[in-house]
């Protein structure tokens, strides 16, 4: 049963995290980056791969996509300075974590195997774990959303903005 | 001092101790603000608008979510409750506030809401001849009016057709908008200028007096009340939001209009005021809900939010409203692929909100922190609304539904909506987000149980005053931004009387 302490731990952890107070060492960017090391870019790739494979309905790869290029851009010069904090140390349980429930880590992991990582984590009974599947599903999709051939996949448009981007 | 300079001013334009003398100086240029300007300035009195966002035109909105977060929304975006759930609770930063962002529905406040302000909590000057007199002139000013069907578009059409069919009593928004071509990008600026936002009208017409400075890029951190006030702070390089100098605005009188979150925030920060500051948070909280049709209804097109199904009766409305696809995808509390294959037809989807008249959710706001705990109540008044709009889209000829609750998954058809969405689902399960804080500085006759009397003055105080959603006594039922500008236009006068 989801306990009203595991929904205030959870939203704790995360401020905590957000807010600086975990004291875990972040990595310096790679050459070229402003966030991301060069191990996190994998990760990064590794989630936008597993959240849209090659062949999705939506018809365009994760991987044919620069969401690590993007989201590195997206947590400096757009989102909230709290944002960059959660997500990186996210991409550590996530790469690390599934170490313990699938022998490799993330990044590592066959794309089938990636799934099943994912699909873990969006269960609902683990409220905490829940939580932060959907800070990695948010940052992600922000920058999956925001590239063009996607967007032209959806047929999406913003008609006032014709020309204006 | 420095010399008065009438007219918009920014980052730019601003000395590194920049001083100004004026008769009243007005925190926030949202509605509330802007509103209270016009009523100062048209009646003789000088006024400076201090906000500490930029001010802008329509032509450099840009269509991204997250564009828009950085530059329009109080922390980039992320302005978040925490409780017996997260729940993401934006607000506008801008010259013209949560106007710039908001999708321009206009209601006046119901009688009953009115009358309750009235006799219940004494608020005597929301009189009903002079708040019908500011409803009038708030109508008039912003061009409210119900956008035509050919800008409504399939996303707004098909919740009408479904609340029809079911004979629910519904009617299409009266907006702020009289314009609009039907973009849907209402929350990141109105590329165009049709939205009829607080800085594009009456901070416009306070600007017109030449007795108004509207000092943007501007954040206020410091409020002293002695023989006059001073309004002290930074000034902000909008690039980086980073401090460039500082300022001080000497005025007889202060109105505090930096919304239900900023306002509480600044007497806490500065020890003004008494009794439940911060306490008393409502936000209307509300979920989403996506339905998928066999034919385009492309969501993205169309009036933001132009229909609405009346249960006011339930303690909700229902409100179409549309998003970018990376929002759409954050509401889809879906497994992967499922919310991939939802995102591949989202050109097929329609979307739909709510907004519950909560009443025994409980909120607050701190220096530091947003809380807000969904009650019990008002849970269940959420859930039957979910349940409501996904009768609707069946009704409209949906092939399924998501409801933006975690673990009910895709409902395929209309027998399985009360087996899916259970009035046990506990708040954590239910991805809820809201829009209108309010009541932090709650209006009341009696200084034990309220902050800001009838008046909007603060009480225990001469010189500060409140003008925002703040004073709200209790949670208003409707969007509040029509209300927010009358009580500007109440506080204003008053302030100019004082």
């Amino acid at each position: 049963m989801i306990t009203r302490r595991q929904v205030l731990a959870a939203t704790a952890a995360v401020t905590a995290i957000g807010s600086g107070g975990v004291l875990a060492h972040l990595p310096s960017p790679a050459p070229g980056r402003n966030l991301f090391s060069a191990a996190e870019v994998e990760v990064v790739s590794a989630l936008a791969e597993a959240f849209f494979p090659a062949g999705n309905p939506i018809g365009v790869a994760g991987g044919a996509v620069d969401v690590a290029g993007e989201l590195d851009r997206l947590l400096v010069d757009e989102l909230d300075h709290v944002v960059a904090p959660v997500f990186r140390h996210l991409l550590r349980g996530i790469e690390y974590g599934s170490v313990a429930t699938h022998g490799a880590r993330f990044s590592a992991l066959e794309p089938l195997a990636r799934e099943e990582v994912l699909a873990e984590w969006a269960a609902p009974a683990n409220v905490p774990r829940r939580m932060a599947y959907e800070v990695l599903k948010t940052c992600v999709g922000w920058a999956y959303f925001n590239a063009p051939q996607v967007r032209a996949a959806l047929g999406w448009e913003a008609a006032c903005h014709a020309g204006a981007a | 001092m420095t010399p008065f300079v009438p007219g918009k001013r920014g980052a730019a334009d601003y000395a590194l101790d920049e001083r100004v003398e004026v008769d009243a100086v007005i925190i926030g240029s949202g509605a509330g603000g802007s509103a209270a300007a016009a009523a100062v300035a048209e009646r003789g009195l000088s006024v400076a608008v201090v906000e500490a966002g930029s001010h802008w035109q329509p032509a450099a909105f840009k269509p991204s979510a997250t564009w828009a977060w950085r530059h329009l929304y109080d922390g980039r975006g992320t302005r978040a409750t925490k409780g017996n759930m997260v729940m993401v609770l934006p607000g506008g930063r801008g010259v013209g506030g949560s106007t710039l962002i908001n999708s321009a529905i206009c209601f006046r406040t119901p009688d009953a809401v009115l009358a309750s302000w009235r006799d219940d909590h004494g608020c005597s000057d929301f009189e009903a001849t002079w708040m019908n007199q500011c409803f009038d002139r708030i109508w008039q000013r912003l061009g409210v009016t119900v956008n035509p069907v050919e800008v409504q578009r399939d996303n707004n059409l098909v919740f009408k057709r479904g609340a029809d069919a079911l004979g629910l009593r519904g009617e299409w928004l009266a907006r702020a908008a009289p314009a609009c071509v039907g973009c849907g990008s209402c929350q990141q600026g109105c590329n165009i200028g049709a939205k009829q936002s607080s800085d594009r009208t009456f901070l416009a017409d306070a600007l017109a007096t030449g007795l108004v400075t509207a000092m943007g890029d501007c954040r206020v951190e410091r409020i002293e009340e002695g023989k006059s006030v001073i309004a002290s702070g930074v000034t902000l390089d909008p690039g980086t939001d980073t401090p460039r100098g500082r300022f001080e605005v000497h005025a007889r009188h202060a109105v505090l209009a930096a919304g239900a979150v900023g306002t509480p925030r600044l007497l806490l920060a500065n020890g003004l005021g008494k009794g439940p500051i911060g306490e008393h948070l409502h936000v209307h909280p509300t979920a989403a809900t996506l339905a998928r049709f066999p034919h385009e209804i492309k969501p993205w097109t169309g009036v933001t939010q132009g229909y609405y199904v009346d249960q006011w009766e339930k303690g909700f409305l229902l409100q179409v409203f549309t998003a970018p696809p990376d929002q759409a995808w954050v509401s889809m509390p879906l497994p992967p692929s499922q919310a991939v294959q939802w995102m591949a037809d989202l050109r097929r989807c329609a979307m739909a909100g709510a907004v519950v008249h909560d009443e025994d959710s409980v909120g607050q706001v701190t220096e530091a922190g947003l809380w807000y705990w969904l009650g019990d109540r008002d849970r269940r008044v959420l859930l039957e609304a979910m349940r409501t709009k996904a009768r609707i889209y069946f009704a409209a000829g949906a092939e399924a539904v998501v409801s933006g609750i975690h673990g009910v998954g895709v409902i395929e058809r209309p027998g399985d909506i009360d087996a899916a969405i259970t009035d046990d689902i506990p708040a954590h399960e239910i991805g809820l987000y809201a829009s209108h804080p309010m009541g932090t500085c709650r209006m009341g006759a009696d200084p034990s149980l309220a902050v800001v009397a009838p008046s909007g003055r603060l009480h225990g105080h001469e010189r500060l005053w409140v003008a925002d959603a703040s004073v709200f006594p209790t949670s208003l039922g409707v969007n509040p931004q029509v209300t927010v500008y009358a009580i500007g236009l109440t506080v204003g006068r008053n302030v100019a009387a004082a």
